[in-house]
């Protein structure tokens, strides 16, 4: 899908609670109403980090390294153009499968800062946490829909918050005869249970079962709040909504262009900065580059390496941002293939391979090293532990690969006989030289070892990968926003994204029981022995690296160091477009 | 003449019919599911995705799926996208005129380029200008639609810092604007089409001028000029006519290239994004509406041969 934008976000709760207990718990608990004390009681006041004036946050913010700070005033007005392959197919930001006009119209809930992944409220500007399986949620005050019938202008209230993160659950789909697994995202909200409006601007949830991971769900970048009655309005018609950004449609022309322009009731002051937001679709790479190079669009993302050299060449002075993002490249292995059934073969395959040659093959540099989890999780393990690791070492390497050796003939695959393997890859040239070099790797150190690649068209291989109809698979993904999260849809064995089969009790119940712990410490404790035994006796993916995002910016934009990062990636854009200016 | 056309008329529904069966025989046979792809993001069990399959009518019999889709077509029903629900008619009226114009300009852009050319090669045949010309039409046949398209969107990009632009614009929007991007696609295609037009002129005229008429008209005094364009080109035309006719087909397939790399929302480029999302009624829609369109033009170049030669009469 074109627009694809993926998850993203970070476990956030820690820093969260961590905070929250000193910022004025008593008022915020004597406040809301229904709000019983408890022992994990918490409180947070989100709005803090939403304030700020992008002209204040360039002058008090040091460079990031690979994002450039653009100097100068802020200037009102102005478009900015930004390409993507295709306009918006579907229009139902709860039921689509990728983004729709609401990443743009809408806003979400909760957030998390770019950088730090530090939770922080933005439609929901504060919460509380009285006990495991309740939460109350202050809705900010005077956040004015578009001025669009019905809404009119019209505040967005707890009963939208409400409607929101029930029907994002799924819990509305009988209702409006709908399939319930056409609400994708309801796994993020596991165990919605009861929503009481208590006023305008509280909202208390009653969890039917714990999830440690909620707060970090909803701010899913497409759990995008719309007002509650767009049901009756109706998705068919992009021209029709409303939502409560900084910017309302203005013009749909299906598979050419959607043009947004600026609102003046938008609750952060001085946004936006653009008069117009404009989505213009390129379906073609090369077009796209042209279009940057001749500036007819402000950005163009994820360029390759070539690409890169390109722009470069033709123009100078456009601007290179680049980090960590939340995406990471694999080999997941199918445990219905017999090899892999053995975990020797699994961490064999692993010890051998030399993922400074992958990461460094396909994007030169500004990859990360990857165990189970992706180092942007504050839980996960970080580059000074991963770059020790068996496997991971560039010291050790001679050493894991004799040891690799041993582990395959121990299997009964000495010197790779016998051991014969497909991998699958989406058309994509990453995924597809990732695997060309993995395959490159094991031929020359495992001579009678057999691998073939293949690359199906996009919707044959998301059968063959939703039927498990595979012996291993070349992908990349993005992180679902909590690192509980993400860990039980890949390795749960009921995980919605544990397509290779991967079951062991051990991994189950440590994951249930992850999920259902709310103290962080103990959390953090259960998810460090979770990545110790992924890595020690696991092992279901080969993960070769975290991946390297990278966008240009035309030289006379500023603003992006703010709104990119590894938490937000392109949505920066796409949904804080409001925070970009021109200088 | 009139009899002559209703019944070519009626003989092309079993023709259609075929291709009705065909068309909703060969999107079926197109690994990947829509289901799959809806609901690939979510925690869908098979029993879901069955549920869904059932709603979309995905679970229908290939007989029946035939049926219900051929009753569709006679009441003019081209069904509903299954991604976005909209009619599938209108879908394909939204997009047509831009393709058709590409199409027209395309096709008028050939017979510029491809008659003088052919006509000047058949005349000095095996000369320098000849070889030339016919080293053009080679090259022009060899080098595939995309990469003069890459040549005329990234080459001016990459030198000046300058591009045709990508924000398609109506006509009536922004005259200007829809040229600049719809005359480097249509040139693009056009180009293509001009150097096989040619040779089959170059050809074909060739044959012409070798006959007992041509040396009747020369004898009776008349110029080079007439003979040749008066006389020749007329009779030469008929193949090039056939041929026009059956590159339509061609270009509304280049148009799947032509319009992604140019960013001109087509019927091309509807076709190309149903396929990637197996959105089955929009597919089977473009290929039936191309079908129909392609019949239709080989009726309107079979009557034209009457006007090319007026010893073709019709019965």
């Amino acid at each position: 899908m074109a627009h694809y934008v993926p998850f993203t976000g970070r476990m956030t709760r820690r820093s969260v609670l961590r905070g929250g207990f000193a910022v004025g718990a008593g008022l915020a608990s004597a406040a809301l109403i229904g709000c019983s004390s408890g022992p994990k009681k918490s409180v947070n006041d989100g709005a803090a980090n939403t304030s700020a004036a992008p002209t204040k946050a360039v002058e008090n913010t040091k460079e990031r390294e690979g994002m450039p700070v653009v100097k100068g005033t802020p200037k009102k007005g102005g478009t900015f153009t930004m390409p993507v392959t295709e306009t918006y197919v579907q229009h139902d930001a709860h039921t689509a499968v990728s983004n729709s006009e609401w990443s743009v119209i809408g806003e979400r809930a909760l957030e998390l800062d770019e950088f730090s992944g530090k939770l922080r409220g933005n439609l929901v500007e504060a919460w509380e946490q009285p006990d495991k399986n309740t939460y109350i949620f202050k809705v900010r005050k005077g956040v004015k829909m578009h001025n669009r019938a019905p809404w009119n202008g019209r505040e967005f209230d707890a009963a939208d918050l409400a409607w929101n993160l029930n029907r994002i659950a799924g819990n509305t789909a009988d209702a409006e005869k709908l399939p319930k697994a056409n609400f994708q995202r309801s796994t993020t909200l596991e165990g919605m249970g009861k929503l009481e409006v208590v006023d305008k601007n509280t909202l208390k949830v009653s969890m039917s079962k714990t999830n440690s991971a909620l707060l970090n769900g909803i701010t899913e970048i497409r759990n995008i709040m719309m007002p509650k009655e767009i049901v009756e309005v109706g998705f068919k018609d992009p021209m029709k909504f409303g939502g409560m950004s900084p910017f309302m449609l203005t013009e749909y022309q299906e598979g050419t262009r959607e043009v947004y322009s600026r609102t003046d009731n938008y609750y952060r002051p001085n946004e936006p900065y653009f008069d117009k937001f404009v989505q213009v679709a390129i379906p073609d790479r090369a077009a796209m580059l042209a279009a940057f190079v001749s500036k007819q669009v402000s950005v163009m993302s994820s360029p390759t390496a070539q690409e890169i050299k390109t722009i470069q060449a033709a123009r100078q002075d456009a601007l290179l941002y680049s980090y960590v993002g939340v995406n990471y490249q694999f080999i997941m292995f199918n445990f219905k293939h017999k090899p892999f059934a053995d975990f020797r073969v699994r961490k064999a395959l692993h010890l051998a391979t030399d993922f400074e040659e992958v990461g460094n093959g396909y994007h030169g540099s500004g990859w990360g090293y990857m165990a189970a989890l992706h180092q942007s999780f504050p839980e996960a393990w970080q580059d000074d532990k991963l770059k020790k690791l068996p496997g991971l070492s560039k010291e050790t390497k001679a050493k894991d690969r004799e040891e690799a050796a041993k582990m395959l003939a121990a299997a009964g695959f000495a010197n790779g006989d016998k051991l014969e393997f497909e991998i699958m890859h989406k058309v994509k040239a990453d995924n597809r030289e990732n695997a060309l070099r993995f395959q490159a790797q094991m031929a020359k150190l495992f001579p009678g070892i057999k691998i073939v690649i293949k690359a199906p068209e996009t919707a044959v291989f998301d059968k063959a990968q939703a039927g498990k109809d595979f012996q291993s698979i070349s992908n990349d993904s993005t992180m679902a926003p909590d690192a509980v999260l993400e860990a039980y849809a890949r390795w749960h064995s009921t995980g919605s994204r544990n397509y290779g089969g991967f079951a062991e009790k051990d991994a189950d119940a440590l994951l249930d029981k992850m999920l259902g712990e709310t103290d962080l410490k103990a959390r953090e404790s259960l998810l460090n022995d979770f990545q110790q035994k992924w890595f020690d006796a696991w092992m279901p993916h080969i993960n070769f690296y975290a991946t390297p995002t990278r966008h240009f910016i035309q030289p006379d934009i500023g603003g992006f160091d703010k709104v990119l990062g590894p938490w937000d990636s392109l949505r920066g854009i796409t949904q804080k477009p409001g925070r970009i200016y021109n200088v | 003449m009139t009899r002559y056309v209703l019944r070519r008329l009626i003989g092309m529904i079993p023709t259609l019919l075929v291709l009705l069966f065909i068309v909703v025989s060969l999107v079926r046979l197109l690994p990947g599911n829509v289901a799959d792809l809806l609901l690939s993001d979510g925690r869908a069990t098979a029993e879901s995705k069955a549920k869904l399959a059932n709603k979309l009518g995905l679970d229908q019999s290939l007989p029946e799926a035939y049926l219900r889709y051929t009753a569709g077509v006679v009441r003019g029903d081209l069904g509903k996208s299954l991604w976005t629900d909209v009619p599938v008619t209108e879908m394909i009226l939204s997009r047509a005129a831009i393709t058709g114009e590409v199409a027209l300009i395309a096709i008028a852009v050939s017979i510029v380029i491809s008659i003088p050319l052919g006509a000047t090669s058949a005349v000095r045949p095996d000369g320098f200008l000849d070889y030339s010309l016919r080293s053009m039409s080679i090259a022009g046949i060899s080098v595939p639609n995309f990469v003069v398209a890459q040549a005329i969107i990234v080459l001016p990009a990459l030198w000046f810092a300058k591009s045709i632009p990508f924000q398609y614009k109506s006509f009536t929007e922004n005259p200007q604007q829809h040229l600049m991007v719809v005359l480097p696609a249509a040139l693009v295609l056009g180009l293509r089409l001009s150097a096989t037009i040619a040779r089959m002129m170059r050809t074909t005229l060739l044959d012409v001028l070798q006959q007992d008429y041509m040396r009747t008209a020369r004898a009776k005094g008349l110029t080079d000029f007439t003979v040749i364009v008066k006389h020749g080109l007329k009779n030469a035309l008929i193949p090039v006519v056939t041929l026009l006719g059956l590159q339509l087909a061609a270009l509304i397939g280049g148009s799947v290239i032509t319009e992604s790399m140019f960013a001109l929302p087509g019927i091309g480029r509807l076709l190309l994004d149903a396929i990637t999302r197996r959105d089955y009624p929009v597919i089977q829609g473009v290929v039936v509406s191309v079908g129909v369109l392609v019949m239709m033009t080989n009726l309107l170049v079979d009557l034209s041969y009457g006007f090319l030669d007026p010893r073709i009469r019709y019965s």
